[in-house]
C-alpha cells in the first residue's frame, strides 16, 4: 500500500503558519441572540484537537446523547449501537457476544472501546463482548468514530473507535432506577444509580449498576444437532462501577466492570453444566492539564488496566490468566496560530499476562508462554496531529509511529478535508491502522511470527441540512484490511490451527443518516450496505461478495412522540438482510434471517420520578449473533420478546 | 480475482498536501466552542436583557458584579471573554464565591454547587440579585434561570416570579428565547 509521508507536508505548515497567542472562545459568541445561543450545537472532540461540531470533524462521527438512550428504553450499550449504522452483533467463542462493523470481524481487537477515556478491550485476544454490557442509565454520551482511529487511539481502533463518557458531576444531583423484565417465564432485573457534584474546586461522581438476566430465552443448536435451552441456564450478571473525581484541573477514574455469564455453548459443542465465564477489569487513570498559557496545554497521564479475560471455571478445569497494562503518556496541544492546533505525543505501554490456571486446554501453565508462566510485552508510540480552520475548508493530518517488542515499529497516517458551506458539507478521508497482534494471538501463532495486520479506509462524506432540525448525511468507503490475523487450520498445514497472517480482505459500501423533527416528533432512519470485495479468504467471504456472519443491508429507524412535557412515546428498531452463517444440519453455509426487530418505550415523568413502560422485539423475532468464519459454532440465538419497566428517580 | 483496487500515488499525495495547505493558509478561520463557551454567552446576555432598579449598585461607577459559587474555571473564562465589555457603561468585576458570603453583593450569581443552591437563594431573597443554575430542580428550589442541556444543545428555564420578587424586570427577550416559563 502507498505510504503517505507527512515529514514535508508538516515542515511546510510549520514554515508558512505565523504564529499569534489567542484569546478566543465565549468571546466570539457575545453578540449572538438568545435564540441563537440556544441553537450553537455543543461540540465533541473525538476525532479533532478542539471540539468542533460534528460536520466539521475529520472522521465519520456519530454522537448519541442520553436524552436519545433514554427516549428509546435502551437498556445497555449494544442496544445502543444496533440503531448506528455499521455495527450488527456476532459470536466468536464460548457464546461471547461482540460486534462486527461493516461486514468485518470486530472481534479481537479491531472495535475499540473507551470508558471515561480508559480502553476497555482484554488484552490477550483484544476482545469485547458487548451485550448486556455498559449500562444505559450511566452513559452520558456515546461518540463514534466509523472508521480507523489509530492514529489518535492505537492498535485496537482498526474498524471503530466508540467512545462513552458517564453521567458526571455535571449531574448536580443523583437518580436511581430500577428495570424488572419478564420473557419467556423468567424475571430479569437492573439497578442503576449514580450521583455527581462539583463543589469549588472540586467534583466528583459515581456510577453503579446489576443486572441479572439471560442470554436468550431460545434454545441453542449446535453443528452437530444437540441442543441447549438458554432460558433458565444460560445467565447474565454484569456489574459496573465508576468514580470520577477532579479537583481543578487534575482528572483521577477508576472503573470496576465485572462482566460474567454462564457459558451452555463452549466451543460450538453443547455443555450439560454451564462454565462460568469471566471478564474482569479493574482500571484507574489519572491526567492533569497543565496549562502553560492561553495557547499551550500539556497533560501527563497515567493508565492501569488489571484485567482477569476470558475465565473460565468448568467441567474440564479452569482458565485463568491475569493481565496488567500500566500505561504512561504526554501530550501537549498548542494554538499554533488563532485557526490551527498541534497536538504531540507519546506514550509508553507495558503489558503483561501471567497463567495461574489453563488446565481448561490441558497446557501446563508453567510452561505456558515460551516456556515460562508469564509474558511481557512493551510499546513506545509518538503520534502527532495537526488541525487547521480556514475560510475555506478544514485541514487535518496526523500520524503515530508506534514500536512494540515482537511485531517491530510502524507507522498510520491520517489525512483529512472538511468543508462546510452553507447548508452543505463534505469530508474526505484517509487513513491507516495497524493492529499488533494481542498477547495470546501472538502465542498461537503457526506458520512462522505474525505481523500486524493493516486496514486502509477511504471515505467520503456529503452532507445536507434542510433546517436546524433536519439533516441528510451520506458517506461512501472503502476499507481493506491486509494482512488480517486468521484463525483456522494453516492452509497445507496438516492439522495445525493457530493464527496467520492471510490474505487481504475488504469491504465496500455506502451508510446514510437521516434526522427530522417535526412538531412534537423527533425522527431517524439509518441504511447501510456493505460488500466484501477483492477477498481471498474464503473463511469471511461467502459468495457473491457477502460477508459470512453479516447482513449485506441494514436500516435502523426511531421516532419519539412528545406529546406532552412529561411524556415520551418511542418506537424504535432495526432490519438486517439474512446473513450467511454455519448451521445445523448441513454444516455449511445457509441463510439466516432475515431479522426486523422493533422496540417500543413509552416514559412519563411527574417531578423528580419517572415510569417508563417497553417492550424489545415486540414481534418475537429470531435474532442471532452468528459466527463470521467458519470455527464450529452455530449461531447464537438471542433474546426473544421481553416487556419491562423503568422506574426512576433523579434528584 | 482482483477488482477495482484504489491507489494512490505517493507523489501526488505529496503534492496535493503541499497545495492545500499552501492554499488554506491565509484564508484561516475561528475554531468552534464548547459548552462553557456558551454558558459564559449566556450570562453575558442575561446581564444585557434584565433589568436592574437603580438601587442595585452603590453608586454611578460601581462595577457589574457576577458571582461564581463553584466552577472556577467557568468564572475565569467569563472574566476573560468580557475583556473590553460594559454593561450600560458600567465594567464588568467577576468574584469567585465559596458560599453565600458576598452573594447579595453581586448582580448575578451563577451557582455551580448544586448542594449550596437553597442557602443561596435565601441570601439574596428580596434583593435584586439574578440566580443562575443548572437542572430542572434549581428552579424548584427558587432560583430565576435554570440551563439545561437538550440533546447537543444548552437551553435555559425562567421563572419570571422569582425574577420580579427580586424587584428585577426579565424583558421581553429573555422570556421569548426560554424554553419555558414557569413560576415556582
Amino acid at each position: 500500500m502507498p505510504r503517505i509521508s507527512l515529514v514535508p507536508g508538516l515542515v511546510l505548515l510549520a514554515l508558512i503558519a505565523p504564529t499569534q497567542l489567542i484569546a478566543g472562545g465565549a468571546a466570539s459568541l457575545l453578540d449572538l441572540s438568545l435564540e441563537d445561543l440556544s441553537q450553537v450545537e455543543i461540540k465533541t472532540d473525538i476525532t479533532s484537537i478542539r471540539a468542533k461540531p460534528i460536520e466539521e470533524q475529520p472522521g465519520i462521527v456519530s454522537v448519541v446523547t442520553a436524552d436519545q438512550i433514554h427516549q428509546t428504553g435502551a437498556r445497555d450499550l449494544s442496544d445502543v449501537l444496533m440503531l448506528v449504522p455499521g455495527f450488527a452483533l456476532d459470536t466468536d467463542v464460548e457464546s461471547m457476544i461482540g460486534l462486527t462493523f461493516r461486514g468485518l470481524q470486530g472481534q479481537e481487537g479491531k472495535v475499540l472501546l473507551i470508558v471515561d477515556g480508559m480502553e476497555l478491550n482484554e488484552p490477550l485476544y483484544g476482545s469485547l463482548p458487548i451485550l448486556d454490557h455498559i449500562p444505559a442509565e450511566a452513559i452520558k454520551q456515546v461518540e463514534i468514530i466509523r472508521g480507523p482511529g489509530s492514529a489518535q487511539y492505537g492498535g485496537d481502533a482498526g474498524l471503530a473507535v466508540v467512545r462513552v463518557t458517564t453521567q458526571d458531576a455535571n449531574l448536580n444531583g443523583g437518580y436511581a432506577i430500577l428495570t424488572p423484565s419478564y420473557a419467556s417465564g423468567r424475571f430479569s432485573e437492573s439497578y442503576a444509580a449514580g450521583v455527581g457534584y462539583a463543589r469549588g474546586d472540586w467534583r466528583w461522581s459515581v456510577n453503579a449498576a446489576y443486572t441479572s438476566t439471560t442470554l436468550s430465552n431460545r434454545s441453542y443448536i449446535a453443528l452437530d444437532g444437540t441442543t441447549v435451552d438458554l432460558t433458565k441456564a444460560a445467565n447474565m450478571r454484569p456489574l459496573f462501577f465508576d468514580l470520577g473525581l477532579g479537583w481543578r484541573d487534575l482528572d483521577v477514574k477508576v472503573l470496576y466492570d465485572r462482566y460474567r455469564y454462564d457459558d451452555l455453548i463452549d466451543y460450538g459443542q453443547t455443555v450439560a453444566t454451564p462454565n462460568v465465564t469471566r471478564f474482569d477489569s479493574l482500571l484507574a487513570s489519572a491526567k492533569y492539564d497543565f496549562r502553560v498559557n492561553e495557547s499551550l496545554r500539556i497533560t501527563p497521564s497515567f493508565f492501569y488496566r488489571s484485567q482477569v479475560p476470558w475465565y473460565v471455571d468448568g467441567g474440564e478445569g479452569m482458565y485463568d490468566v491475569h493481565t496488567e497494562r500500566y500505561e504512561g503518556s504526554l501530550t501537549a496541544v498548542a494554538d499554533v496560530t488563532s485557526k490551527s492546533s498541534l497536538l504531540v505525543g507519546a506514550q509508553w505501554t507495558r503489558d503483561s499476562a501471567y497463567v495461574h490456571d489453563s488446565s481448561y486446554y490441558g497446557v501446563d501453565p508453567l510452561t505456558y508462554y515460551y516456556g515460562a508462566r508469564s509474558i511481557a510485552y512493551k510499546d513506545t508510540a509518538v503520534f502527532a496531529q495537526y488541525d487547521m480552520d480556514t475560510d475555506w475548508a478544514n485541514f487535518s493530518a496526523g500520524g503515530r509511529y508506534e514500536r512494540q517488542d515482537a511485531t517491530g515499529g510502524h507507522f498510520v497516517p491520517r489525512v483529512a478535508l472538511t468543508k462546510a458551506w452553507g447548508p452543505w458539507h463534505i469530508k474526505v478521508l484517509a487513513s491507516q491502522a495497524e493492529r499488533i497482534p494481542a498477547i495470546n494471538v501472538l502465542q498461537e501463532a503457526v506458520g512462522g511470527p505474525l505481523k500486524p495486520e493493516q486496514t486502509t479506509n477511504y471515505e467520503v462524506e456529503l452532507g445536507y441540512k434542510f433546517a436546524e432540525k433536519r439533516t441528510l448525511t451520506g458517506n461512501v468507503f472503502y476499507m481493506a484490511v491486509d494482512r488480517p490475523i486468521v484463525f483456522e487450520t494453516l492452509p497445507g498445514g496438516a492439522d495445525t490451527e493457530g493464527y496467520f497472517n492471510g490474505n487481504r480482505i475488504s469491504s465496500a459500501g455506502f451508510e446514510t443518516e437521516y434526522r427530522w423533527a417535526q412538531g412534537d416528533f423527533e425522527n431517524y432512519v439509518g441504511y447501510s450496505f456493505y460488500r466484501a470485495v477483492n477477498n481471498d479468504e474464503s473463511y469471511v467471504r461467502g459468495d457473491s461478495g457477502r460477508f459470512v456472519g453479516s447482513p449485506t443491508h441494514k436500516i435502523s429507524a426511531s421516532s419519539t412522540w412528545h406529546p406532552t412535557k412529561q411524556l415520551d412515546v418511542n418506537l424504535n428498531g432495526y432490519w438486517l438482510s439474512s446473513e450467511l452463517a454455519y448451521t445445523y444440519p448441513t454444516q455449511s453455509l445457509a441463510e439466516l434471517g432475515p431479522q426486523c426487530v422493533v422496540n417500543g418505550f413509552i416514559a412519563y415523568r411527574f417531578g423528580k420520578t419517572s415510569i417508563g413502560l417497553g417492550a424489545s422485539n415486540l414481534f418475537d423475532v429470531k435474532r442471532w449473533a452468528p459466527q463470521p468464519y467458519n470455527g464450529g459454532e452455530a449461531p447464537v440465538p438471542l433474546m426473544g420478546r421481553s416487556v419491562f419497566l423503568k422506574l426512576g428517580y433523579k434528584f | 480475482m482482483k477488482t477495482g483496487t484504489i491507489r494512490i500515488a505517493a507523489g501526488s499525495v505529496k503534492l496535493l498536501l503541499a497545495l492545500i495547505v499552501g492554499f488554506f493558509a491565509s484564508h484561516a478561520r475561528s475554531l468552534a466552542q464548547s459548552q462553557d463557551d456558551v454558558t459564559v454567552a449566556f450570562l453575558y446576555n442575561f446581564a444585557r436583557f434584565v433589568e436592574w432598579p437603580s438601587g442595585a449598585f452603590a453608586n454611578g461607577d460601581a462595577p457589574f458584579t457576577i458571582g461564581f459559587v463553584g466552577r472556577p474555571a467557568l468564572a475565569d473564562r467569563f472574566s476573560q471573554a468580557v475583556q473590553g465589555k460594559n454593561i450600560g457603561g458600567r465594567e464588568f468585576a467577576v468574584r469567585k464565591l465559596d458560599d453565600a458570603t458576598g452573594a447579595a453583593a453581586c448582580q448575578i450569581v451563577f451557582v455551580g454547587d448544586a448542594p449550596q443552591a437553597s442557602a443561596i437563594i435565601a441570601a439574596v431573597k428580596g434583593k435584586p440579585v439574578l440566580c443562575v443554575g443548572e437542572g430542572e430542580s434549581f428552579l424548584a428550589t427558587g432560583g430565576m434561570i435554570a440551563f439545561s442541556r437538550e440533546g447537543a444543545r444548552l437551553v435555559f428555564d425562567v421563572n419570571p416570579g422569582a425574577i420580579t420578587a427580586a424587584t428585577l424586570s426579565p424583558g421581553e427577550k429573555l422570556t421569548k428565547a426560554a424554553r419555558s416559563v414557569k413560576n415556582g
